[in-house]
């Protein structure tokens, strides 16, 4: 088993097993710090807490839940050390946060910078698990134990931070691919 | 969310869509699915998600360089290492409470032996005490570096040590990263130093260059002088103790100059640098 290797000192199971996980770890630390500077920084603060750390991991848990663990920590801890808050698109202005309407189905690049903006101004409480939810693919059960809350606070939470997102995501910037009526848009609001 | 006559309704039928979309809805809660609310924040919800699981990819190169540094931290003999060294807890304990009596008292005598013969000046010496060291304790511990345990012996006998269980050969202090161990060595710092104005014996023992070479002789890296290998000035070590650090087989040293002191750790195997770092006051 690739873990096992890893944590008795195989080089080779050590190097398979931080390319395997590689991919989704960045992708977590590049959604909470918004930008691929930062990003880059947490991501190699996370791979190292890894290794440091492997020892440590009893197989109680799925190696990846206690990776993402290590790795999402050390992603908060490497940007609160920089006492850094991601930042915001410059697109982001006030007039943004009072829209309802969901966003557009366009993932272009504008939409890319918008919603690293939105996630920016998204309490923390509610972006980690957003966060651990879909570029992890978590269930609730894992964030949960990753976060130390309850499933029922995860879900929660992770419903909010996606309200927020609908709220702050604007619908009206005619962005590529954005053009429409907003108001055809769908909503979280009934 | 919660401004609005209607939000917790609203925040229900949000929080029910998040939940069917994720596959986390309880079975009566499905039973709401096709409601038309639910179905148009249920869309919302998969547009969010998409967009939040939309990221960047990684600059080419990135896994690399990423990988490459965090193998780095194994050292380069990491393949052939074996299953990681366990240490028991008990390992944790300051090797002051661990040491017999006997041994602590023959050490302390070694220490005054030595310094009455003068330490640094006499290859004879260090033999002298190497023979005395290994008389009064396990074979083992001896090897484990004549200048750590003789500092240990020294604060043990001042903390009055009560005694344990001996150390198995090879057996080290092992640490889980390096803020432990950085703060466990300012504590032995501060003990010296403490100490250091009753004698000059033991003062010397810590911040003797050629001893410090030998330490690492004798605790398994054998080619490799940490001192050197952290580039540093060898009268300026204050400290050599071989440890592990997260299942890895180190050495840490406390430099000066001065009171400025700092914390460098070699990778035993690697002989090179792997931390550096102010000592914690």
């Amino acid at each position: 088993m690739l873990v096992a290797a890893a944590q008795g000192g195989d080089r080779a199971a050590m190097d398979a097993l931080l390319r395997r996980h590689h991919a989704r770890i960045w992708a977590v630390c590049r959604r909470l710090a918004g930008n691929d500077a930062d990003a880059a920084d947490a991501t190699q603060e996370a791979m190292l807490l890894i290794v440091r750390r492997l020892g440590t991991f009893d197989g109680r848990s799925r190696f990846t839940t206690w990776a993402h663990r290590v790795a999402t920590n050390a992603c908060l801890d490497e940007l609160r050390r920089r006492n850094r808050r991601p930042v915001p698109h410059a697109d982001d202005d006030e007039a943004h946060h009072g829209a309802l309407a969901g966003p557009s189905l366009d993932t272009s690049v504008s939409d890319r910078l918008d919603i690293d903006a939105a996630l920016a101004a998204v309490p923390e409480d509610f972006r980690v698990p957003l966060v651990l939810r879909d570029v992890a693919g978590h269930d609730y059960a894992e964030i949960a134990e990753i976060l130390g809350i309850p499933p029922g606070t995860v879900r929660s939470r992770i419903a909010r931070g996606r309200a927020r997102l609908a709220e702050l995501l604007d619908p009206a910037d005619p962005g590529p691919g954005n053009q429409g009526d907003a108001g055809d848009r769908p909503t979280l609001r009934p | 969310m919660t401004d609005r006559p209607d939000a917790p309704d609203a925040d229900a039928t949000a929080e029910l869509a998040s939940a069917l979309h994720d596959g986390e809805a309880a079975a009566h809660e499905r039973a709401r699915a096709d409601d038309p609310e639910v179905v148009a924040a249920q869309r919302v919800v998969a547009a969010i998600a998409a967009q939040v699981g939309d990221v960047p990819a990684p600059p080419a190169g990135l896994v690399d360089d990423h990988v490459a540094a965090a193998l780095a931290g194994l050292g380069d003999g990491a393949d052939d290492r074996g299953p990681g060294v366990v240490v028991p807890i008990a390992g944790r304990r300051p090797w002051t409470q661990r040491l017999p009596l006997g041994a602590v008292a023959a050490a302390v005598a070694v220490i005054a032996l030595v310094g009455a013969l003068g330490f640094a000046t006499a290859g004879d010496d260090d033999d002298t005490a190497d023979d005395t060291a290994t008389a009064a304790l396990d074979a083992d511990e001896a090897g484990d570096g004549a200048v750590a345990e003789a500092f240990d012996a020294e604060t043990g006998a001042t903390a009055g040590g009560d005694g344990g269980t001996a150390l198995a050969g090879g057996e080290r202090e092992a640490y889980d990263d390096y803020d432990e161990l950085a703060g466990a060595l300012a504590d032995r710092v501060d003990r010296t130093d403490a100490a250091g104005g009753s004698g000059a014996t033991a003062d010397d023992a810590v911040s003797s260059p050629a001893p410090a070479t030998e330490e690492a002789e004798r605790s398994g890296a054998a080619g490799c002088d940490p001192v050197a290998a952290a580039g540093l000035d060898p009268a300026e070590v204050r400290l050599v103790s071989p440890v592990l650090v997260a299942d890895r087989l180190v050495t840490a040293l406390v430099h000066g100059p001065g009171d400025d002191l700092r914390l460098s750790v070699v990778d035993d195997e690697a002989c090179a640098v792997v931390e550096q770092r102010p000592l914690p006051r």
